[in-house]
């Protein structure tokens, strides 16, 4: 008995203490370690946030995140096994249910297929319907291995419009390595915070074929979506100065060109256009250097600089609106000489000019004057008031920005200011000059700009108010001199006049400076004006490069000017004052 | 009974325990994941419903788009206003009229 009982104990023994351990392995992972199983069984996935949407001003929308579908094939060693017959039949079977409704086959489509891949993207940017219509045929002919992957696809359905401002979304690493969508440029790429969202990160156990088995609340996580964002740009606003600055240019032979229009009063963008522009829709066709050259390239003003030095003499009480100075064709400043533009036909100059005269002829021997008058210890410190030489801080990136060579540098020569008097030997962006000029028309304020009016959060709406940066000068100054920009449009730069309105403004002919010297061929015409004169509410700065019909801003860029105003400022319901 | 009876029955009534309760906890872990399958499947419902939502707004921000408007008013026999200048018009206006209300 005893002897049985031992061979028992001794035959049960192996089988015991190996159904004993498997028994302590379930319980251990069952209650101790579930995450063991996980790691073997389990998928990790990123679930992507809605990029928030891009609205202008009246809600019209500029960017939004829409839902597109990926068709994947993914072929299971564990469903079919490793017979390449089987995978043949496999992939015939769905090509017979799905091609017909895609139209294209989708054995050729995954012709390239390499065999170490077990997933493989067939089709991609499907919309909702058609992804539909797929997962529907997928379900009902119970194929598998077929996968609907969502995912974010950014649009921009004003195309071209507004491609610098808005920018567009590329792909690239974010700090935790992974691959993600971000902005390149403009409001996509100011606002990328805002507008990201957050993603969400789950893991969840699979069964067999790779589905996703929701145990635990963690596995429901919801990415959190972007904020939306409401843009101070009227895409009609926009799209009136795209049109008239396109006319411009192709009347006059040019190549490129810019427009920027701002609400002096608050520093509100309400349009900014740069031709040619660039469709954001199609990120990976455009160049390296897509940029919103109104923020992110630098020119030489030229004479419509000459508000600012007129406005710094003015505000130091060197001249006043009556003074008057003997114009001759040319001077000498700092052993360099300066003339008129039209010195060939006045080599004498117009003689005895009071000041608002200077600005109507737009005379550089009369800048240099004032710029001598002022004293390099009072021009420059004018300018910096008007911000020339500093960024503007528009929410807007890579802002671009050259430093002014002011009295004291080590580079600065006193030939150096009287060049800068009139719009030489100093480089601004479009925005910073009409940001400059904007003082001007808000009473001598200049206020910060902005093109993002409000961040509509989960938590709120953020609204951007109106900040003023400094005082430029005195309101009164700003009142004379605005007198004095009615007539030159009054008197002389006829074709910027606006049917109904009295309006202000100055032309710029620029040179172009090159590595050897100034371009003897193109010019940069511009204009930059306000209105109504009595009470400012809108500015605008056109720029055009290089015309080939005439060199000058005022036979170039002061149309557009005025049919941009004679277009938008209805609009803006802004009352004629004639 | 015999101690031998005894042990017997003890690890039998434990086996039958340990058994219920896997029993118990296989059970109640598939009624976890068929409510969790549930809930995944009204989630995924309502984010069909959201994309769906989404695919609508983006329709509507297609065709409201200038470009897109721009071809429906030439295609509808509107062209572009050539040459227009804008004409204005001063209109008179008069406050009411002081008097006895009616």
């Amino acid at each position: 008995m005893k002897e049985q009982s031992l061979r028992f104990w001794v035959v049960a023994f192996a089988p015991a203490l190996v159904l004993g351990l498997a028994l302590a392995r379930l319980v251990y992972l069952a209650f101790w370690a579930p995450e063991v199983v996980f790691g073997v069984q389990a998928r990790e996935i990123r679930l992507e946030p809605r990029r928030g949407s891009i609205l202008d001003r009246n809600g019209a929308v500029l960017a939004m995140d829409v839902p597109r579908y990926r068709l994947v094939l993914e072929y299971l060693p564990i469903a079919y096994g490793g017979d390449p017959r089987r995978r043949e039949a496999w992939l015939n079977r769905i090509d017979e249910v799905l091609a017909p409704f895609l139209g294209f086959s989708l054995r050729e489509a995954a012709a390239g297929w390499p065999d170490t891949w077990w997933q493989f993207p067939v089709a991609r940017d499907l919309p909702e319907d058609v992804a539909r219509g797929v997962a529907r045929r997928v379900q009902e002919a119970g194929l598998r291995g077929v996968r609907v992957v969502p995912y974010w696809a950014r649009m921009y359905p004003e195309g071209a419009l507004l491609g610098p401002v808005v920018g567009f979304v590329v792909f690239r690493p974010d700090p935790e390595g992974v691959e993600r969508r971000s902005g390149a440029v403009g409001v996509e790429r100011a606002y990328e915070r805002d507008l990201a969202g957050r993603p969400v990160v789950v893991r969840v156990p699979v069964d067999a074929e790779g589905r996703p088995l929701p145990l635990d609340e963690a596995a429901l996580a919801e990415p959190e979506p972007g904020a939306d964002i409401v843009l101070t740009l009227d895409r009609t606003l926009q799209a009136i100065v795209a049109e008239e600055l396109a006319r411009g240019l192709q009347e006059s032979r040019a190549a490129r060109g810019d427009a920027v229009v701002l609400n002096p009063r608050t520093g509100e963008i309400l349009a900014m256009v740069s031709l040619p522009g660039f469709d954001p829709n199609h990120p990976e066709t455009l160049p390296r250097d897509a940029r919103n050259p109104a923020v992110q390239d630098l020119y030489e003003p030229g004479s419509v600089f000459k508000i600012l030095t007129m406005a710094a003499a003015l505000e130091a009480g060197v001249v006043r609106p009556e003074s008057r100075y003997l114009d001759q064709g040319c001077v000498e400043f700092g052993g360099a000489p300066i003339c008129n533009w039209d010195a060939a036909r006045y080599p004498q100059g117009r003689g005895w000019l009071d000041m608002t005269e200077l600005l109507v002829y737009s005379r550089n021997v009369g800048a240099a004057a004032l710029a001598r008058m002022l004293g390099p210890e009072r021009f420059y410190p004018a300018l910096h008031a008007f911000g020339i030489g500093e960024r503007t801080d528009v929410d807007l990136p890579d802002e671009a920005v050259m430093r002014v060579r002011a009295y004291g540098d080590p580079d600065w020569r006193e030939a150096d200011m009287g060049r800068q008097s009139f719009g030489q030997a100093v480089s601004v962006t479009p925005l910073q000059m009409a940001v400059a000029v904007s003082a001007v028309a808000n009473d001598g304020l200049i206020m910060r700009p902005f093109v993002v009016r409000e961040v509509h959060t989960a938590e709120g709406v953020r609204r951007t108010e109106p900040q003023v940066r400094r005082r430029a000068l005195s309101a009164a100054t700003a009142r004379a001199l605005r007198e004095m920009l009615a007539a030159v449009i009054e008197r002389e730069a006829v074709k910027a006049r606006v049917p109904g309105y009295r309006m202000a403004g100055k032309t710029g002919t620029a040179q172009i400076p090159t590595p050897f010297g100034y371009d003897p061929k193109g010019t940069i015409a511009s204009f930059v004006g306000f209105g109504p004169v009595e009470d400012p509410q809108v500015l605008i700065l056109v720029k055009i490069d290089r015309p080939q019909r005439s060199p000058w801003g005022s036979e170039e860029a002061a149309p557009v000017f005025a049919r941009i105003a004679a277009r938008i400022l209805p609009l803006l319901r802004i009352r004629a004052g004639e | 009974m015999s101690p031998r009876r005894r042990l017997a029955l003890a690890i039998a009534g434990g086996m039958l325990f340990g058994v219920a309760w896997i029993l118990l906890f296989t059970f109640l872990s598939t009624a976890a994941v068929e409510q969790g399958q549930v809930v995944q499947r009204l989630s995924e419902a309502r984010a069909a419903l959201e994309r769906e939502n989404l695919a609508v707004r983006e329709a509507i921000a297609r065709e409201s788009a200038l470009p897109r408007l721009r071809e429906r008013a030439r295609a509808l026999g509107f062209g572009e206003a050539e040459g227009v200048r804008p004409l204005l018009l001063s209109v008179p206006v008069s406050g009411p009229v002081e008097g006895p209300l009616p």
